[in-house]
């Protein structure tokens, strides 16, 4: 598979950015009751949610929310963290910020706006190796713990068609070759890491996987056409990918063949997880929640009071955290 | 020529031409009489607001675009069930077709889930799916009120038309000031009375419960609240007749006085109408408050003539007398009612002026009436012997009370009286710099809380997230900046810096709901719910907003921000426009300007600037009246202290007992001091000017006050009594704001009294030591 690399110099877009005059997040009052787009939890058991504006607020206790010190006001969309320590969060207008205290304060590593590009998702193996991923095909790597970062462009995603019309145009005119690069790719939506293997969800039904720490990917079949938005390895070694309009499929063949699993529902699956008696949970929008308690066969709709939209959630001692259109919201995870 | 000589001029005119006065008199009744049956009650939305204020010069230039602050909301509320029925659905579209036929209704700005911009919105694999809500084959049966049901949750609409609890459906509909085919204004009462009647009176059963709110809604229950003060009028009169004949003894003395203060009335109804206006809900309650003035006027003139015809003089002579001993004391007396009144035209708000010029024109009146026609029709009295006889015999139990009251012009007590004052004052001033401004109550200010408009009120906030204390901030810039990503950022922050502020419940704005397309366009995924940077998915996401959203105008170069309050409380109103002021500092920019502010709570916000900027000026010029008038009728510094202390102490008192009864100083409460002050201090004139000449000979404080007391201070107690017996009874209005009128006018007027009676002999005894001197 041939990659196409493009180096970017950090220190020069760090000027491009201050120029553009991005401001620093607002601290409010409101910061636990606005838009949160993830959440994780660290080892040491302190969690940390993102969201709109530039929010980032952790928790001790899973009660009280203290906002940290970020220096964007970009809406952030998926955080992750590699120890109590160490953690990245990413966002629109192309925004990487890391923190090294637990997620107390945070720097900018990387901000393009002008790219016009969300990630959507952020990745590490370790302290050094990450990527970030997101809309249309959106794709940076760094190899120094995000000192800096080089974007890469996976054309094994394009169809032979496409590919054959992109070498086509850029013999004709490169402008215009360029100009459809940008926005010719899928997006790409989640990364699930299982053991070495890294498993990517996307729009047009994108199912891929990766043993080379996203190097190169392996499609696996397109068994649908909207966007799958998450994916999990199960217990009992299914997968199980998520996504658009109540769509869940299920392969019990490591993603060589997948049948649909009925949930009863057309609201939007954004998330996939295992909760703290092993069952698996969806969350989704309307309120949507979904519970498994047989690896995956057949789901239970518990939708939440009120019908906000839950885009993750974390188990948290016997209750489930959620990130909510309206916020953070507990629940507890036996009533499910 | 000096007063004196004017006086005298004057009084022989008027007395050798009795029956040409009579005539005139006459004359000019019954064309006002015929001019005061043809006056109109007249209530606008204009006349509320303070027009020049910089927030609502903001509202009028946005007002053609975005729709104003008149709405009117109607509620419909299955009594059994939920709302999926077809009864209930019949009946919403009939009220739905019925309010756009409305005179006054904005045809297109009727809203309801029969209006057919009432559409929803899915995302599904290939795009966009939607469609009106109530399809166009759509039949009130099962599976017909099923798809409206699945459609309601997808528009997104529960909260604004349906009520949460699927048990209420809304129509909304916004009012025209001006029709634009005939360009005549709106008539509020009548619009009101219209949807009370079509509405309500057509729609409502046992079944299907109606609710309306909104401005015009308002302004015509408290129309109809006002009516029901002819009852009280009635009731004032006839207190007021019993008090008089109690006080006179006599039944002609007792028509008299009563007949030329309902004269004042009548010539100043009819002198409205002759001027154009009509009489406003709001100040109803003038004819009161003049018939109330005319009779202590004229209980003073029946009081003097009385007595003199007792001394043995003829009831023409009597009369004359009188008429000259009180033109000068009365007409100071009214006309510094009357400058009190015209103080009021400071205040930048329709009502309040109309007001003043309602209020000052009756009191002027009275002037006429009362000090002129009253002394004529007496001087035609015959009095007979058994009533000189029962005058000229002093009364023993008068007399013990007047030795009584003397006693506070005592050295000791005068002393022991001003130490109470001081204490009185401090207590009451610390306490009255606790008053609020503005309405401190939920629901519609001027109506009580139990008032079905304020149930309908907490009734449909309750069951819709909607509530009417909403706020706009006009966000103010370039044509086409729907697409301008930095414009609509700085619209979005500011939004959220409002959204953070204590008391804001929520807010809206484009950039708010673009967000929402922007997510919805892609695949309703909460983490594209942001402004996009590029141009053109801008436009895609704002364009789906339309103008009738009121979240922009046609050119897209205003959008507002409505901030939605928990409540209209004066301290919620200032800190939120605080906020607003803060963030428009930080945020305004060349190409975005945030400008206060429209909406309800707009209107609130400007209201309560100018009612708080007006206090001060207000009292600053009517005490500069009322004290210049002192000055020029005593010539004495010390007489005028003696009288207006006690007025400035009721003054404070009674901003006390408004922080304590919760009373805020609004547009209602605030002329109230200002006619306090100006019809208090008849008292303390009228006393004054009876000890004045004593006071000058130099006898003793406790002895000059004694000799006024027995000439006038029945007159005085009578007059207190009676002022606050016609205000009184306003207690027992419909309408909240009138009662807190009344209980603050009834509280001015009593101790006012007491300040005249009291207060002012033990003033005056300080202020005049060598007097008391002398008596040692």
């Amino acid at each position: 598979m041939k990659k196409l690399f493009v180096p970017i110099i950090l220190s020069l877009w760090s000027i491009v950015a201050i120029a553009s005059g991005d401001l620093a997040a607002f601290k409010a009052k409101l910061v636990e009751k606005s838009l949160l787009t993830d959440i994780v939890k660290l080892p040491n058991r302190n969690i940390v949610a993102v969201g709109e504006r530039g929010h980032v607020i952790v928790s001790e206790d899973g009660e009280k929310w203290v906002q940290s010190e970020v220096p964007v006001s970009s809406n952030l969309t998926a955080v992750h963290f590699i120890d109590n320590r160490r953690g990245w969060a990413v966002g629109h207008h192309a925004t990487i910020i890391h923190t090294s205290d637990g997620g107390k304060t945070w720097f900018r590593q990387l901000y393009l706006p002008d790219l016009e590009k969300p990630f959507l998702d952020v990745y590490f193996r370790n302290g050094k190796e990450g990527i970030a991923i997101g809309a249309y095909g959106l794709f940076f790597r760094t190899e120094d713990g995000g000192a800096t970062w080089s974007e890469e462009f996976h054309e094994e995603f394009l169809s032979e068609d496409d590919q054959f019309y992109l070498k086509d145009l850029r013999l004709d005119d490169e402008e215009a070759y360029e100009n459809e690069r940008r926005f010719i790719l899928v997006h790409f939506n989640r990364i699930y890491a299982d053991g070495v293997t890294l498993f990517m969800t996307g729009e047009n039904g994108m199912l891929s996987k990766s043993n080379d720490m996203g190097r190169s990917w392996i499609k696996l079949p397109t068994v649908y056409i909207g966007s799958f938005f998450d994916l999990i390895r199960t217990q009992r070694s299914s997968l199980l990918a998520v996504g658009l309009r109540g769509t869940i499929f299920k392969s019990d063949d490591h993603g060589e063949s997948w049948h649909r699993v009925n949930s009863k529902s057309t609201s939007t699956i954004n998330s996939v997880l295992e909760d703290q008696f092993g069952r698996l949970v969806l969350v989704g929008n309307g309120g949507a929640i979904m519970v498994s308690t047989d690896d995956g066969k057949t789901f239970r709709s518990v939708p939440l009071d009120g019908g906000e939209a839950i885009v993750n959630a974390v188990p948290h001692k016997n209750k489930l955290i959620l990130v909510t259109e309206a916020g953070i919201k507990v629940i507890e995870a036996g009533a499910l | 020529m000096n007063i004196t000589g004017f006086v005298n001029t004057f009084e022989v005119a008027i007395f050798r031409h009795r029956s040409a006065v009579l005539g005139i008199f006459t004359l000019l009744s019954l064309f006002f009489l015929y001019q005061a049956t043809q006056i109109k009650l007249d209530a606008g939305f204009m006349k509320n607001i303070p027009l020049n204020h910089s927030y609502m010069q903001t509202y009028l230039k946005h007002r053609e675009d975005l729709g104003g602050a008149n709405n009117i909301l109607v509620a419909l509320c299955d009594k059994r069930s939920d709302i999926f029925n077809k009864r209930f659905f019949n009946r919403l579209k009939s009220v739905h077709d019925e309010m756009v036929q409305i005179p006054g209704v904005n045809k297109s700005q009727v809203k309801s889930l029969f209006s057919p911009g009432t559409r929803f919105v899915e995302v599904v694999e290939d795009g966009f799916a939607g469609g009106p809500v109530i399809p166009a084959d759509f039949k009130p049966d099962y599976d017909g009120l099923s798809i409206v049901r699945s459609n309601i949750e997808k528009a997104g609409i529960i909260g604004r038309m349906v009520s949460s609890d699927f048990k209420c459906a809304m129509v909304t509909a916004q009012l025209l000031e001006v029709n634009p085919t005939t360009g005549e204004k709106l008539d509020t009462i009548t619009f009101a009375n219209t949807v009370e009647q079509k509405i309500r009176g057509t729609f409502e059963d046992k079944s299907v419960t109606i609710h309306i709110i909104g401005f015009a809604k308002m302004i015509g229950d408290v129309a109809n609240g006002a009516k029901n003060v002819l009852v009280f009028f009635a009731i004032a009169i006839g207190i007021t007749a019993l008090m008089v004949f109690f006080f006179s003894r006599n039944i002609l003395l007792t028509l008299l006085p009563i007949t030329c203060s309902l004269v004042a009335v009548i010539w100043q109804m009819g002198l409205l109408t002759t001027l154009g206006f009509g009489i406003d809900p709001m100040s109803i309650l003038v004819p009161f408050l003049i018939f109330a003035i005319g009779v202590s006027h004229g209980v003073q003139m029946i009081n003097a003539v009385g007595k003199q015809v007792a001394e043995g003089k003829s009831s023409k002579d009597a009369a004359q007398s009188s008429f000259r001993r009180l033109l000068l004391p009365g007409g100071v007396a009214l006309l510094s009612d009357t400058v009190g009144f015209i103080t009021l035209l400071a205040i930048d708000i329709g009502i309040i002026r109309e007001l003043a010029i309602t209020a000052s024109l009756g009191v002027a009146i009275i002037i006429f009436t009362n000090l002129i026609l009253l002394p004529v029709l007496m001087s035609y009295v015959n009095f007979s012997q058994k009533y000189k006889d029962r005058v000229s015999r002093p009364s023993q139990l008068a007399e013990e009370v007047w030795r009584f009251f003397a006693l506070f012009a005592r050295p000791t007590a005068s002393k022991v009286i001003i130490v109470i004052m001081i204490v009185g004052f401090v207590f009451g001033f610390i306490r009255s710099l606790d008053m609020k401004i503005g309405d401190l109550h939920a629901g519609a200010a001027p109506l009580h809380e139990y008032s079905r408009y304020n149930k309908d009120t907490f009734l449909i906030t309750d069951k819709f997230a909607i509530t009417t204390d909403i706020i706009s901030v006009i966000a103010e810039a370039e044509p086409q900046s729907c697409t301008d990503f930095s414009v609509m950022t700085l619209v979005d922050q500011f939004q959220w810096r409002m959204a953070n502020v204590e008391g804001v419940q929520s807010t809206v704005s484009l950039a708010s709901i673009s967000k929402l397309f922007n997510a919805a366009f892609n695949e309703g995924n909460p983490k594209w719910r942001v402004l996009p940077r590029n141009e053109q998915t801008l436009a895609q996401a704002t364009s789906r907003i339309e103008t009738s959203s009121g979240l922009l105008n046609r050119d897209c170069s205003v959008m507002p921000i409505l901030v939605f309050l928990e409540d209209h409380k004066a301290e919620t109103i200032e800190r939120v426009v605080k906020a607003a002021k803060e963030a428009s500092k930080v945020l305004d920019s060349g190409k975005v300007q945030f400008k206060l502010a429209s909406g309800p709570v707009g209107v609130m916000a400007a209201t309560n600037e100018v009612v708080s900027s007006a206090q001060i000026p207000m009292m600053l010029y009517v005490y500069g009246a009322v004290i210049a008038l002192c000055l020029l009728s005593f010539r004495s510094v010390r007489a005028t202290i003696s009288v207006i202390i006690p007025l400035f102490i009721v003054s404070t008192l009674a901003q006390a007992l408004m922080t304590k009864l919760e009373i805020g100083l609004t547009v209602f409460t605030l002329p109230v001091i200002a006619l306090g002050v100006g019809i208090g201090v008849d008292y303390g004139i009228y006393i004054l000017s009876s000890m004045s000449q004593q006071i000058r000979d130099g006898m003793p404080i406790p002895q000059a006050y004694l000799i006024a007391l027995r000439e006038r201070g029945g007159a005085v107690l009578f007059t207190g009594i009676t002022l606050a017996i016609g205000v009184s009874t306003w207690v027992f209005s419909t309408l909240k704001f009138q009662m807190d009128m009344g209980i603050l006018l009834t509280f001015m007027f009593i101790v006012n009294m007491l300040g005249a009676i009291v207060m002012l002999p033990a003033i005056a005894a300080v202020l005049w030591p060598k007097n008391k001197e002398q008596r040692r």
